[in-house]
């Protein structure tokens, strides 16, 4: 080393090697993707909640057009605005992992079927990712869980609703359901 | 420039993953090393920097101007956040007296290797190491520097300067010590 402001030709080879490419752990564009998703600032193009919508919307759109039997399609829409008696509410938390998508499309669809063809209507609807938390000033509950999705049903009781989440897709992919009956008033 | 343009138009129009993708995988592999320069050769907080740095560039990248290249737009945001992230760590560098106290004026050239100089660049002020990593590593001129760091041209000069007699002092002293 010299004393000189310029840089000497070994200074310069020495910062030419720091020069060189280092590789980043792939983990990191892992995580960030996941991230970003989370946040909505990349679109979920192939999330669980993409996947899991494609195959409730696949399966009904199957059954709505007759494609399965149709003695069963009668049971599905009685009416133009079926009503519904209990709902499964579908929570997800880091346990919550799906694999291969055509696998799970697959599994609803098998699942959704089995439904239908017990005479019960069912309708279900996913969630966006991000959630906003409104509470009284001073709290602060952070929900461990989020919602993923629910499924609306109209089933003649609640061990029947119970036995038909047991048999949900979502459970065996470590999500868990809550089975809540509606208030209804006459 | 215009690679860089395509791949942002891309992203913009589709928001998809996909283009984020390409997106990180053209511009990261250089951030990433100058993260690790900055950093002190501290990989967690390069990594997490890195991170940091693409969560606020994919915020405000509609607001882009293109006044600056990408690269310059980035390095900016990268290096605020280091920053930061090294005020939390309690990562303070050495002070320019501290270093210069012992140093003394050198007199020949020694026979130093690329760690004598990562460990040196590690020990330096948050100023001078900037400048010098962005300078000397990395090739960027003192106006593309100034426009960074949010300086003028001529303190990145100086910056230089000063840095460099840092360094060369720094490695002196610790090649002291390892072989005295």
């Amino acid at each position: 080393m010299n004393n000189h402001e310029e840089l000497t030709d070994r200074e310069k080879e020495l910062f030419q090697e720091l020069h060189q490419p280092v590789e980043i752990h792939p983990g990191v564009e892992e995580r960030l993707v996941q991230k970003l998703k989370n946040t909505g600032l990349i679109k979920d193009t192939k999330s669980k909640l993409m996947n899991w919508t494609i195959g409730i919307a696949a399966a009904v759109a199957l059954l709505a057009t007759g494609a399965f039997m149709g003695r069963y399609l009668i049971n599905v829409a009685p009416n133009a605005e079926p009503s519904y008696n209990y709902m499964l509410v579908l929570y997800e938390d880091e346990a919550f992992s799906v694999g291969d998508p055509e696998a799970l499309f697959n599994e609803y669809s098998a699942w959704m079927q089995q439904v239908y063809q017990k005479g019960i209507t069912i309708d279900g609807q996913e969630m966006k990712p991000v959630s906003v938390i409104i509470e009284a000033e001073g709290q602060n509950h952070q929900p461990d869980k989020k919602v993923g999705g629910y499924f609306v049903l109209k089933a003649s009781s609640l061990d029947e609703v119970i036995a038909i989440a047991k048999d949900s897709p979502h459970l065996k992919y470590g999500g868990t359901i809550e089975v809540k009956e509606f208030m209804i008033r006459n | 420039m215009q690679a860089d343009k395509e791949l942002v138009q891309s992203f913009l129009k589709t928001g998809s993953e996909a283009a984020f993708r390409d997106l990180y995988s053209a511009k990261t592999p250089d951030l990433y090393r100058l993260a690790l320069h900055l950093s002190g050769q501290d990989q967690y907080m390069a990594e997490e920097a890195i991170q940091e740095m693409w969560l606020i560039a994919i915020r405000k990248l509609q607001m882009f101007q293109w006044r600056s290249t990408l690269q310059t737009w980035l390095t900016g945001i990268l290096i605020n956040i280091v920053r930061q992230l090294r005020r939390k760590a309690f990562q303070q560098a050495v002070g320019m007296d501290e270093i210069m106290k012992n140093g003394g004026q050198l007199q020949k050239p020694m026979d130093i290797d690329v760690y004598d100089l990562k460990s040196a660049i590690a020990k330096l002020p948050d100023g001078y190491q900037q400048v010098l990593v962005l300078h000397d590593i990395e090739g960027y001129t003192h106006k593309e520097i100034a426009e960074m760091l949010n300086i003028n041209e001529g303190t990145s000069k100086s910056q230089l300067f000063n840095a460099r007699k840092a360094l060369r002092v720094l490695i002196h002293q610790n090649m002291k010590e390892v072989r005295p």
